[in-house]
């Protein structure tokens, strides 16, 4: 794609040359890393299915936030992560859910002003 | 007006009620703003012009001043608890500030913090007063070709910042510049790597980065353990036993000294400011390190060097604004507005036809820096309570920071998306082995770099002889040539013998 914006053009540099040689600099080392510690990656197992589950919330939270406003799709995925994947009490994991999405939208949708999301109900 | 009678009559002027009491609001608002990932100070002065409009020109101006070092201040908390930068400038400080805290440092990486922002911003406003207007005639000496070879010289160093084979740093710097080309090419318009989404023409924000590569990577990193994180270490409660030793100052005391000399050198450069001083004392104090390996784990030298030349550099980047009428990033621009607004047009000439303003704000600069280490060190102790929140309420608290601190930049749900890649993305390379710090700076330097090595060559004709043309940039290549010969040799020497 870089050399599709042009290296050089009207005797100077084109849109194309920085990306170029970003890239070509990226596949040498990236190449260069995997031929001097071809085994350095991985470390310790993982918890898949718990990282699954916080990965699966952390991604759907922005579309939350489109549909249901900020406010409930972090009530939302507070509960979930707190309740469903840390395992915590229904009260500690409600208080909390409650409080993060309240205070969060009091200190940056009332006192900051930030124009915070209230999904499709806007 | 000799610099002395100027300051005393400063002074006088930075003590009346009014000021005093506009400086602790800046401060306060501008701890805040720093404390808060997202919403940085560009945005806060902005959205204080009109209030700001109603005060006097020095008392405006002390306010918009006080507001953008006191991020600098504010900035770190979040860096250093959390592993989110609250303001970009503080985003090497998630380095070792965040693992200080990790094994039960966090009072010393906050108080050391504070108190070298405090140095930094009193060396740095007499800078202001006794060497500014010369300092600044000197910055002007620094065009496209000088700086051009200025940030190549700092891509050499970059790749030794991270942990790990310096190949591996390597591909991160690719990976970094490869990102900083996103968006509209500002010299031919054209759009690149953009693929028909408007949100992606002004590229990526470094913030946006930063958050999603540091906070959003460690909430991942939490959510993968199989066994709870391992305890922060305990933490005493009396703030005496909080606060830095006589090791860790005597450990500290080199980097603020360096930090707020190199920031305030760097805050005179167009272009530069608290971001650039904050990474390039982080590699100087990395290089001049008799233990580098320490860095990235915990030396509070990444921590006070770095945050000393971020408070330095905020307050010199006022120099060419006041003595030349150049803005020298983007708060400064917007706080130029505000001079203009007031009827007042900074240049050479302001300093005499508006005494006044120039010696009351460098005043206030010293009023405001004692308010914010007194408001910033006591807080210490409340601010390391946080760290026995248990890690499983912790976690979803630095998700919602920055989710919300992304959006509030733009105001913009795609920015949250971009965050939460950028996560994903950080994850996957930490799990790989890769360190994220020379990703991060050689985005940063990446934008840098490419605007003005290509004006430097559009003035050169297409030449690349314009960078021999000065002299400058000949001692920045010759810089950069050595330093990545250094290793080469280090390699050959034994093979030869």
């Amino acid at each position: 794609m870089a050399v599709d914006y042009g290296l050089w053009r009207h005797g100077g540099p084109s849109a194309g040359l920085f990306p170029f040689a970003a890239a070509v600099l990226l596949l040498g080392a990236g190449v260069g890393s995997m031929i001097a510690a071809p085994d350095d990656a991985g470390g310790e197992p993982i918890a898949a299915g718990r990282f699954l589950r916080y990965g699966t919330v952390i991604a759907l939270y922005p579309l939350l936030i489109a549909i249901l406003g900020t406010l409930a799709a972090t009530t939302l995925v507070f509960l979930v992560i707190l309740r469903a994947i840390e395992r915590q009490s229904w009260a500690s994991a409600v208080t909390c859910s409650l409080l993060a999405a309240a205070g969060s939208w009091a200190l940056f949708g009332y006192l900051l002003d930030v124009p915070l999301p209230r999904g499709l109900l806007d | 007006m000799d610099v002395f009678s100027g300051l005393i009559g400063g002074m006088g002027i930075a003590l009346s009620p009014l000021n005093l009491l506009v400086a602790l609001v800046g401060a306060v608002v501008g701890t805040a703003v720093g404390v808060l990932p997202g919403l940085g100070p560009t945005a806060t002065v902005s959205l204080l012009l009109p209030i700001s409009a109603m005060l006097d020109q020095t008392s405006a101006i002390i306010l918009l001043a006080g507001i953008y070092y006191g991020a600098m201040y504010g900035g770190s908390l979040t860096s250093i608890l959390m592993r989110v930068p609250g303001e970009a400038a503080s985003v090497i400080t998630c380095l070792d500030g965040y693992a200080m805290a990790r094994q039960g440092r966090a009072g010393v990486a906050l108080g050391m913090s504070a108190f070298g922002s405090f140095f930094a911003g009193i060396v740095a406003t007499f800078g202001i007063a006794l060497l500014g207007p010369a300092f600044a005639e000197t910055a002007l000496a620094f065009g496209p070709v000088e700086k051009a070879a200025l940030v190549l010289f700092g891509l050499t160093l970059v790749a030794g910042i991270g942990e790990g084979p310096t190949v591996r740093a390597w591909a991160m710097v690719g990976l970094g510049l490869l990102l900083a080309t996103v968006g509209v090419d500002l010299v031919s318009g054209e759009e690149r790597y953009t693929f028909d989404t408007p949100q992606l023409r002004d590229g990526f924000n470094i913030a946006i980065l930063a958050m999603g590569v540091f906070g959003m990577s460690e909430v991942l990193v939490a959510a993968e353990k199989i066994s709870p994180p391992e305890p922060i270490a305990a933490v005493g409660r009396r703030l005496r036993d909080l606060l830095p030793n006589r090791d860790d100052w005597k450990a500290s005391a080199g980097p603020i000294a360096r930090g707020s000399g190199l920031g305030f050198l760097l805050g005179l450069l167009p272009g530069g400011g608290a971001l650039i001083a904050s990474f390039a004392s982080y590699l100087m104090e990395k290089r001049l390190s008799r233990h580098p390996e320490r860095f990235g784990k915990g030396a509070i030298e990444g921590v006070a060097g770095p945050e000393s030349a971020n408070n330095a550099a905020a307050q010199a980047s006022f120099i060419p604004l006041l003595c030349l009428g150049i803005p020298s990033n983007a708060v400064i621009g917007v706080i130029m507005g505000a001079l203009l607004m007031q009827g007042v047009t900074p240049g050479p000439r302001l300093v005499a036809e508006h005494p006044d303003l120039f010696w009351g704000v460098v005043a206030s600069m010293f009023i405001g820096n004692v308010m914010l280490v007194i408001l910033n060190v006591p807080l210490v102790r409340v601010f390391v309570m946080l760290l026995r929140v248990p890690q499983a309420f912790m976690t979803p608290f630095i998700l919602l920071f920055c989710v919300v601190g992304a959006f509030s930049i733009n105001n913009s749900l795609f920015d949250v998306s971009v965050m939460i890649v950028f996560g994903f993305l950080g994850y996957g390379l930490r799990r790989a082995g890769f360190d994220l710090a020379p990703l991060v700076l050689a985005f940063l330097l990446g934008t840098l770099l490419e605007q003005n090595a290509r004006q430097a060559l559009i003035l050169g004709f297409g030449s690349p002889s314009v960078f021999l043309h000065s002299p400058i940039s000949v001692a920045f290549l010759a810089a950069a040539v050595l330093m990545l010969s250094v290793p080469v040799m280090r390699r050959l020497v034994p093979v030869v013998r």
